[in-house]
């Protein structure tokens, strides 16, 4: 059995089946471009603290950095 | 005491004499069966007739119902309509996605769909539409706001070959979503609300489908699914 596996409710019938290969490509497809998201989303969250750390250094509060960024 | 109470419930044995009024009470305090409200009124108190009196039932074939004479008026005996939310389809979360298939019909326009107990990886829950046993991948757009015990939020689009992150999931058991689903057997639309808490954070999932098709299932995608109890259920339209 493949590792991806669907279970099937229909009316009182449960079955457990291998995912078929088309939506095994789907599914990779959708996790690849989750994952490029999470990344994006993570380096986007990095660069504003990098931003906040560089503010601060040059006198700001955090707060006032904050709130200068919108973040 | 009122015309219809007893006493007693009698036992006959063999060669015993039944009474007329022993069978008087016997069946004429038995639950009469009738077409509808104007037979029901006109049966009780004419010639030969039983006196209405308290305690008298009787059966509506015209609206389903038991009712019950209090001394001046017919009540209901129970639920004077269909239950409001019905349950209509369910069970486990298993493996990278599980499919629940003739779920959604025109009885009802918008469905509640509770998960519970959910124990799976450290991963978003998806949702995908089903007609018949197919997954639709087309339409869906849609966004999460999740915030953290922290306090930090963040904002996330949905994919557009599925709604993406309704929901999420650790191997810690416990993490639950409660999902609404706006009009999916319709040929129009299909909207979808959630919210949900898990380990460390919390957040709601708004979305739509913007196919003008009828659904008739749902599929909830996730890395692995080890537990989780669905519950589906249809709000009545009257």
């Amino acid at each position: 059995m493949s590792d991806y596996t669907v279970r099937i409710h229909d009316g009182d019938t449960v079955k457990d089946i291998a995912m078929p290969a088309d939506e095994i490509e789907q599914y990779e497809a959708d996790a690849k471009r989750a994952a490029a998201a999470a990344k994006a989303a993570a380096a986007k969250e990095a660069a504003k603290k990098s931003a906040v750390a560089k503010l601060a250094a040059l006198g700001l509060s955090e707060d006032e950095a904050k709130a200068l960024l919108g973040v | 005491m009122g015309a219809n109470a007893q006493t007693t419930v009698p036992t006959f044995s063999t060669g015993a004499v039944l009474t007329a009024a022993q069978m008087n009470q016997s069946a004429r305090t038995g639950v009469p069966v009738f077409a509808n409200t104007t037979d029901r009124d006109a049966a009780f108190g004419g010639s030969g007739e039983k006196t209405l009196a308290e305690g008298q039932l009787c059966y509506l074939e015209s609206t389903d119902v038991v009712q019950y004479y209090n001394g001046s008026t017919w009540a209901t005996v129970g639920p004077t309509n269909a239950a409001g939310v019905v349950r209509v389809g369910g069970g486990t979360l298993s493996g990278t996605a599980t499919n629940f298939q003739s779920v959604f019909s025109a009885t009802y326009a918008t469905y509640q769909i509770v998960i519970s107990g959910i124990t799976g990886s450290d991963d978003n829950i998806n949702v995908k539409l089903l007609s018949g046993a197919t997954a639709i991948v087309t339409g869906y757009g849609g966004a999460r706001y999740n915030v953290n015990d922290a306090g930090t939020a963040t904002v996330t689009a949905s994919g557009s070959t599925l709604w993406e992150r309704v929901g999420y999931a650790g191997s810690n058991q416990g993490a639950a979503v409660i999902i609404w689903v706006s009009n999916p057997f319709l040929a129009c639309q299909t909207m979808i609300h959630s919210w949900f808490a898990y380990d460390n954070a919390q957040g709601w999932f708004a979305g739509n489908n913007t196919n003008a098709t009828s659904y008739d299932g749902i599929r909830f995608e996730h890395s692995t699914f080890s537990a989780g109890t669905v519950n589906i259920y249809g709000y009545s339209l009257s």
